[in-house]
């Protein structure tokens, strides 16, 4: 009662802050804190809504791509036994969206200590968005670009291999990595 | 009024953390695809002349008769293990012949142009003509020669030889 007086002295404070108790300071307590966790709790559960809303999914139909042996007279550009192969792009975003489809080589063709340059790869694309090039082990190369929030491209891409004389014999691999990725 | 403030800022912290995600979140998908290519050891020798002549010439003039072929160009191509040696060799099924007589295939020799290719006596046993080590393409010339003699009687006379390029 006493407490309730002394607030109205202070000229004008309202009704729920008279009810609201004083602490061990003197100082009224206020109830800022649950505002401040509903603001925390607003952000985390928002982000995470939002990730999930944005998809971006990219299919291949192969794993592996094959160079037979050639006379490289004959056969100067190797194409993969399993050209063409396909690629489907499908993203749902929120807001426009910048979605590029990247690849990138881990290495060169190794075969024990033999090389072959890897940008000796190459492909032609069919496709809208979907654009030709050329592998590359440093930097991640174009294979295709569309910039809307909602993206369902399919294409297909035909890979060769520039054959030489100069290759030594043997069984080369190496491994790449297709990115998709919307922003 | 102290509510208002409260709430006003909560709606611009939560707009704030949505204009931020919206700059900054992207979503990622990836494939891995391996790539294999296989290259099988070959070897393809090229001559530029499927024969060579020598003409008939007086020995004491001309004591060496050139092929009115030369020089005779030749391209070696082979694909082979990297530490491996490419050869090329030449060897006649016989000497030289005409009828019962002979001119023995000694006589006849070349000289070579070109990177590894390398010249040579004739002989019915194998005679280098080049070598190299790994793969690769080289391209050179081969001039042939016939010792001339007074001792050679009168007749055509002809032979063959076989160049055999190996890349292991």
């Amino acid at each position: 009662m006493e407490q309730g007086r002394q607030e109205r002295k202070a000229g004008g404070m309202g009704r729920a802050q008279r009810l609201l108790p004083y602490g061990r300071s003197g100082r009224r307590v206020t109830n800022a804190a649950p505002i401040v966790v509903l603001v925390f709790s607003l952000s985390t559960f928002l982000l995470p809504l939002k990730a999930y809303c944005d998809t971006a999914t990219l299919t291949l139909d192969v794993v592996t791509l094959s160079f037979p042996s050639s006379d490289p007279d004959a056969v100067p550009q190797i194409s993969a036994i399993e050209n063409p192969a396909s690629v489907i792009v499908t993203v749902r975003a929120s807001n426009p969206s910048i979605v590029d489809l990247t690849v990138i080589s881990a290495g060169d063709l190794m075969s024990g200590s033999d090389s072959i340059a890897i940008d000796r790869v190459s492909w032609t694309a069919l496709g809208d968005g979907f654009v030709p090039g050329a592998l590359s082990k440093t930097d991640p190369q174009l294979v295709g670009q569309w910039f809307d929030r909602r993206v369902d491209a399919n294409g297909t891409l035909w890979f060769q291999l520039e054959n030489s004389w100069d290759y030594a014999t043997g069984t080369y691999s190496q491994s790449v990595i297709y990115t998709l990725i919307s922003y | 009024m102290r509510t208002s403030v409260v709430v006003l800022t909560m709606i611009v912290a939560c707009s704030a953390l949505l204009g931020v995600s919206a700059v900054s979140w992207g979503v990622i998908d990836q494939e891995t695809v391996t790539i294999n290519a296989t290259v099988s050891a070959k070897a393809k020798l090229t001559i530029g002349v499927a024969a060579i002549n020598f003409a008939d010439a007086d020995p004491d003039t001309v004591p060496s008769i050139a092929a009115a072929e030369n020089p005779v160009s030749v391209t070696v191509k082979a694909q082979t293990a990297g530490a491996s040696t490419v050869t090329l060799t030449v060897a006649a099924d016989g000497d030289l012949d005409s009828g019962a007589d002979t001119i023995d295939i000694t006589n006849v020799t070349w000289t070579a142009t070109g990177a590894g290719f390398v010249g040579g006596t004739m002989n019915t046993s194998a005679q280098s003509a080049g070598s190299w080590t790994g793969s690769g393409q080289q391209s050179g010339t081969f001039s042939y020669s016939l010792a001339n003699s007074w001792d050679y009687n009168a007749g055509s006379y002809t032979q063959t030889v076989v160049y055999t390029l190996t890349a292991p």
